[in-house]
């Protein structure tokens, strides 16, 4: 597949790097304290998990799909790698664990909406109550108490001034662009959400494409969970609620549409950074938690409307192009 | 295959559901967390056993599921007298009235209920008024209907910590403040009892800032991160809870800064922290308590050895000295 870039989409993907550029400057103005490399680490340090499944829902929106399961999933994966860490004492056994419980739970979304052809709104809403439930389940509702100081290196210690969740988040990147940028697997993304039917027309395997978003998305939330777990140095089986929703909203501010085949993993991680910024800056300047709230609602309406644009149809587009879509696959 | 697939997703849904919503209320034989006993059962004479229904506001919530171990203790202590029905509100007040009603056409005797919410809970309570059944609210109060309550008072917890600081505090010291979720009955009470006894007892006190932590760990880390750069030398970190304190302990150990760090609940991990030194104080909150004495009382209502319209469980403040006995 050729990938033209029209004016408009090197406007929109220079136009979200200006916004952060924008933000920054205004953030430093606002706060002396907002500008310091200690602060600067702190945001990263702040976001790194969302990030993690952020490059997850990037693959997914990417696909056309999307996935409501990773705050539930990151906290059954962290909350039974804290169980397997407790009981074994090894780190490596803990985050194989968080590994592998996630990617379980992404092929279940994935064969769910690929097999029945389901919604995976509703799949993946399914999968976050349940993988919630179950993280309550095996806890008993309380937190897994994590007695060695082994287990938040990850989470809490650093390299170079570096804090180790930071390099970790920018590792994956490296490894989530090259796949989405460098391999046939990432132009089968962008095929698949661009156009279901000429991709599958031209011998792509739909449904294969899917299950392995999917899958990597839960992998993904299960590196997040140990992540979070780590730097949380307990496993919590409350943690993560509404993660993905933060992270859904950096890749839709990143230039993703939830229409599929447009976004960018660079661009998914500048939304991260503006929710992050604007989140810390916040605090910073000791904003009352209802603007807070405001601010955080107002984001979500700025990320809705920059789906719109980048489809070019105005407003009610999105929804419409989901019928039309939908009434084209029936046709 | 279709089908088999098909029936097997339902069962993990509702397994899916079942654990969210039974986790801890069925272990019991006596605490039944099933609400479709037939109603008519107590009146076919097999004895004169009393009912009691148990509406609890969420049990995927850490205190509700201590608050349900004092169910099932009562349940176990009275278990000649009466039968403990328990069901789960799941957060939801709508659900907690849905309980009222089957519990009425079932027949109890009394309720006890944990209410999710002070307002939207009073009509339930107003119905199980209008058919006479007696009510105790356990934990939280509602703004209407006629009940006992039996908690303890939020605004004592404010106070305590309000009390410690006043005394342990420095000269002019500064504090940062992460609060519940706005609007809870506990975030506006805790927050009332610590201003008031700080304004009375140490105006020099300062708070620099203020915000929620949602009483989420994560979210204590995030406050205490951005805290630390915007004020770098408050003196301490004071949570209406203990997840966010303790979540902000371990950035304080990260960043090697030492602060005086207060809590409320009385959590295990906390306790221990006090215990060791890192946590300055937190204040006990005998969930298990509360709900014992709330089953207990319902059942002196019942046999009329009750007169008083509340019992109060007292909170109770842990500090380095007495920590031990809590642990």
């Amino acid at each position: 597949m050729n990938k033209k870039i029209s004016p408009m989409q090197i406007l929109k993907r220079y136009g979200i790097i200006l916004l952060l550029i924008l933000l920054v400057v205004i953030c430093s103005i606002l706060s002396s304290n907002f500008l310091t490399p200690t602060n600067i680490f702190n945001i990263l340090k702040q976001i790194s998990v969302v990030l993690i499944i952020a490059y997850g829902e990037c693959l997914l929106i990417i696909a056309g799909q999307t996935d409501l399961s990773p705050g539930s999933v990151l906290c059954v994966s962290g909350v039974l790698s804290a169980m397997a860490f407790v009981g074994t004492g090894s780190l490596v056994l803990a985050i194989v664990v968080a590994i592998l419980v996630g990617a379980l739970a992404g092929v279940c979304n994935g064969f769910f909406v690929t097999r029945y052809a389901l919604p995976p709104f509703i799949v993946t809403l399914g999968m976050q109550i349940t993988a919630r439930g179950i993280a309550l389940f095996v806890s008993h509702g309380a937190p897994v108490v994590i007695g060695q100081e082994s287990f938040k290196i990850l989470g809490q210690g650093s390299l170079f001034g570096v804090p180790n969740v930071v390099i970790l988040a920018a590792v994956l990147f490296v490894v989530a662009w090259f796949v989405l940028n460098r391999t046939s697997y990432g132009r089968y993304i962008y095929a698949v959400g661009g156009n279901e039917e000429a991709a599958k027309a031209s011998g792509v395997g739909i449904n294969k494409v899917k299950v392995i978003a999917f899958t990597i998305c839960g992998a993904l939330s299960g590196v997040a969970g140990f992540a979070l777990m780590s730097r949380m140095n307990v496993g919590q089986p409350n943690a993560g609620v509404n993660y993905e929703f933060d992270a859904i909203i950096g890749v839709i501010l990143g230039g993703a549409s939830f229409s599929g085949g447009i976004g960018t993993m660079f661009g998914a991680v500048v939304g991260c950074m503006i929710i992050g910024v604007l989140n810390n800056v916040l605090n910073l300047l000791n904003v009352s938690p209802y603007i807070q709230q405001i601010v955080k609602g107002l984001l979500i309406l700025i990320a809705v409307v920059a789906d719109a644009k980048s489809k070019g149809q105005g407003g009610k587009s999105i929804l419409m192009s989901k019928f039309q879509k939908k009434k084209q696959e029936q046709a | 295959m279709k089908k088999r697939l098909l029936a097997m997703t339902l069962c993990a849904f509702m397994l899916g559901t079942g654990l969210l919503t039974g986790c801890s209320g069925s272990d019991d034989g006596a605490a039944k967390a099933d609400g479709g006993q037939p109603a008519a059962q107590d009146r076919g004479g097999t004895a004169e056993k009393l009912k009691i229904g148990v509406s609890l506001a969420n049990m995927s919530d850490d205190f509700t599921i201590l608050l349900n171990k004092g169910v099932e203790r009562a349940a176990a202590e009275f278990a000649d007298e009466v039968e403990f029905i328990v069901l789960d509100g799941k957060a939801d007040p709508t659900m907690q009235l849905n309980h009222i009603d089957t519990y009425l056409s079932q027949g109890v005797d009394a309720i006890v209920i944990q209410p999710t919410e002070a307002d939207a809970c009073t009509s339930g309570i107003e119905l199980a008024n209008g058919a006479g059944i007696p009510v105790v609210c356990c934990n939280t109060k509602t703004t209407g209907g006629d009940f006992v309550y039996v908690g303890s008072e939020d605004i004592d917890a404010g106070r305590m910590q309000g009390e410690w600081i006043a005394e342990n505090a420095p000269e002019n010291a500064t504090y940062v403040y992460a609060m519940l979720v706005m609007g809870q009955t506990g975030q506006i009470a805790r927050r009332e009892g610590l201003l008031e006894v700080l304004a009375e007892k140490r105006p020099d006190i300062k708070c620099m800032a203020e915000q929620t932590s949602g009483g989420m760990r994560d979210q204590g880390m995030k406050l205490c991160e951005d805290w630390l750069q915007a004020y770098p030398d408050f003196t301490m970190y004071v949570s209406q809870n203990d997840s966010a304190a303790l979540g902000a302990l371990e950035v304080l150990g990260t960043a090697g800064k030492d602060k005086l760090v207060c809590g409320v609940d009385g959590n295990a991990e906390a306790v221990q922290k006090v215990a060791n030194g890192e946590m300055a104080m937190t204040v006990f909150q005998n969930a298990e308590g509360q709900a014992y004495e709330s089953c207990k009382t319902a059942l002196q209502i019942l046999k009329g050895e009750f007169s008083g319209d509340e019992v109060i469980i007292p909170f109770e403040l842990i500090t380095k000295d007495n920590a031990k006995d809590y642990l």
